[in-house]
């Protein structure tokens, strides 16, 4: 096989093969199934701020001033040390960094609009958006449907309440968002609870993904707009689960909102729909852009003659692969780039050593040995992934030809320093144009790269 | 009551009522063959009939057992209702509530609330399988469970299965 290979299906691979498809390079992405990116919740977070980390604070804490997610940018290089952000970006500086990231929003967000979802939000300001539990997550970078429900410049919130579908708690939602909103200075901001005028749309389906297909559907718009009647108003936010559609988010959205903010709140599995909608857009913008998508589960990566072979981990699960460029990003535990088992933490592909941030050698000890006492305090494997040079080569030793990215790099812990779908996108894109630069540069002697479909 | 507390935990965890039910039901009849002391005497097969048969509980089969094995993986994340759903499937069962009774529990389904689970079942499409991150056989394990005693139709009722067309799925996950 000539061409690229990108295995992970994850937001990290999906940009890293869209790129190269972009470049003119035969590419195909191999996934064994979603990955994390498929569990998040609707932000992507880039320097999201973080309450459990206190350097990364959503305003100065002496002026008072907000702080947006350029300024969380700088601290981040200025602190982490083993932070993608840092390896990668450490010696530009955290202009370069943001405008990075600026590129990257950019080229994302081409991607997912023609798919039917838009990219909002910037670095210079701060998205406040309330989660179903009714806390606050301070993001910058939101999904169609989330998006809409950031706090910022709202006046009162009504939060719907739907009887029946399961993990939607209006009231505990609205008693802990009032808590929030006091606890960061945001009032006077009403929170109520309103019940569905018209619960048509969600009676008998129970779970927010049943709801979701059914508004998918030729009556759904309707059902929703009668059941969103005479709620909220301009600047006044419409609060409701995610159930927005499966597919149809921005066209429902739109439809509903008739001039008043109608938002979804962040969630969490198995109540989250947007990575489900990320996701597939991701899917769907590699298949239009030409890049052939395989399933099946990558056994091993080998090296011999300067040639690169990743075979499958089931014998004769598909044909062994011989790319030119080979892109990693296979995540951590949920997305299975690391595996905990009786050999201990190990990395499955190209047995690389993992490192915790502090650059401590977790591989081959037993997970249950590096988990450290007590839910506040960092967990090491939490952070633990591969290392990496500047230009993305795995360290200390990888075979000539490969790049990595997403969450399989280690460094940061994307629940703390809640930068998980931004390292994704920056690492994602950036090591699919080292991979096109090296392919199209070794095909010049060869044919033409074919163009994309 | 030590039990309960984890039942409940878990329906914090999965948010799912009719799991927690089904777990609630399985724990009741545990406790209760404890307190009466029914699980003294016999041969070991005999005797969980004895204790457990009553409440609609009985022995795994080999395919059941792998079957749990591998739902036990379940990381509750719920990617298989919304592929489920977006194909169109109307199982009486959500594909995720299935892999969690699955990994916990062998019961006569008519003891569940379940009677009837065959007819209105899933169209096994397995639109839900690809999007699975534990790679988990869904549609199996679906299938596994309407294929228990107590599933079959109640007399005379109307066959509410929709049949979810395997291209009805677009593409996709998967
Ligand atoms: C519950 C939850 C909620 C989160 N919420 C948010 C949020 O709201 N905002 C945010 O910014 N971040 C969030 N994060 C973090 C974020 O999800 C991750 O940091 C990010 O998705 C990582 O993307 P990735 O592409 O690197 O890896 P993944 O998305 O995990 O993708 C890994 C891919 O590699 C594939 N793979 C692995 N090994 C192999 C193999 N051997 N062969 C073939 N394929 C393989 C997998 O099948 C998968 O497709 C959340 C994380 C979790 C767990
Ligand atoms: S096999 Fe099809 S109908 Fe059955 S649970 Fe899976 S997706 Fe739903
Ligand atoms: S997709 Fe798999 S892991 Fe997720 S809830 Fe369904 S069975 Fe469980």
């Amino acid at each position: 096989m000539s061409g690229a290979l990108v295995i992970g299906g994850g937001l990290a691979g999906s940009a890293a093969a869209l790129v190269l498809a972009e470049a003119g390079v035969p590419v195909r992405r191999l996934a064994a199934g979603p990955g994390a990116t498929a569990l998040t919740g609707g932000s992507i977070d880039v320097a999201a701020a973080s309450p459990g980390v206190p350097h990364l604070p959503w305003r100065d804490p002496r002026s008072g001033e907000a702080l947006p997610s350029r300024a969380r940018l700088r601290i981040l290089l200025s602190g982490a040390s083993r932070h993608p952000y840092t390896t990668t970006f450490g010696a530009a500086g955290g202009e370069a960094l943001a405008a990075a990231f600026e590129r990257a929003t950019e080229r994302l967000a081409g991607w997912l609009r023609a798919e039917g979802i838009d990219l909002h939000g910037s670095l210079d300001r701060n998205l406040l958006l309330p989660s179903a539990q009714g806390t606050l997550r301070i993001s910058d970078l939101a999904l169609t449907g989330v998006a809409s429900s950031d706090l910022g410049g709202c006046r009162k919130v009504t939060i719907v309440d739907v009887p029946g579908v399961e993990g939607w708690d209006a009231r505990g939602c609205a008693r802990t968002l009032a808590s929030e909103i006091a606890a960061l200075g945001l009032g006077p901001l009403p929170v109520e609870v309103v019940r569905a005028r018209d619960d048509r749309f969600a009676s008998g389906a129970g779970s927010p993904a049943r709801i979701a297909a059914r508004l998918d559907g030729a009556e759904g718009e309707g059902l929703l707009k009668a059941a969103l009647e005479g709620l909220g108003g301009a600047d006044e936010l419409v609060l409701l689960p995610q159930v927005l559609g499966l597919v149809r988010t921005r066209a429902l959205l739109a439809s509903v909102s008739q001039g008043r903010p109608v938002g979804e709140a962040l969630s969490f599995p198995p109540f989250a729909l947007a990575g489900y909608r990320l996701t597939r857009a991701l899917d769907r913008a590699c298949a239009a852009a030409g890049v052939e998508l395989l399933r099946g589960r990558a056994g091993r990566v080998l090296a011999a003659e300067g040639r690169l072979r990743v075979e499958p981990e089931q014998p004769g699960a598909f044909e062994a692969l011989e790319p030119e460029g080979l892109v990693l990003a296979t995540g951590r535990f949920v997305g299975g780039g690391l595996e905990a088992g009786p050999r201990g933490v190990h990395e499955p592909l190209l047995g690389l050593p993992v490192s915790d941030p502090d650059g401590r050698r977790v591989d081959g000890i037993p997970a249950h040995r590096s988990v450290r006492k007590g839910y506040a305090n960092p967990q090491p494997l939490y952070a633990a992934g591969v290392s990496v040079d500047g230009a993305l080569r795995p360290q200390p030793t990888a075979p000539a030809g490969v790049w990595a990215a997403g969450e399989w790099i280690g460094g940061f812990d994307p629940a703390r320093e809640r930068t998980g779908l931004g390292v994704a996108l920056l690492t994602g894109i950036a090591a699919g144009e080292r991979a096109a630069r090296h392919v199209l540069g070794s095909n010049d002697s060869g044919q033409a790269p074919r163009g994309p479909a | 009551m030590r039990g309960y507390r984890g039942f409940l935990r878990e329906f914090a965890r999965t948010g799912s009522l009719r799991a927690l039910v089904l777990q609630v039901r399985t724990g009741i009849a545990h406790v209760a063959r404890q307190w009466t002391g029914r699980n003294e005497v016999g041969n070991p097969l005999a005797r969980f009939f004895e204790s457990y048969g009553p409440d609609g509980i009985r022995p795994a089969s080999a395919a059941e057992r792998r079957l749990r094995l591998a739902s036990e993986a379940c990381l509750v994340c719920g990617l298989c209702s919304a592929a489920c759903a977006e194909a169109g499937g109307r199982p009486l069962l959500d594909p995720r509530d299935a892999v969690i009774a699955a990994a916990r529990l062998s019961l006569d389904l008519r003891r569940a609330g379940l009677e009837g689970l065959a007819a209105s079942s899933c169209a096994a499409c397995a639109a839900c399988d690809p999007v699975c991150p534990q790679g988990i056989p869904i549609h199996l394990v679906q299938e596994s469970l309407a294929a228990r005693p107590g599933s079959e139709p109640p007399q005379g009722a109307p066959d509410s299965g929709a049949p979810a067309a395997r291209d009805a799925r677009g593409p996709g996950i998967g």
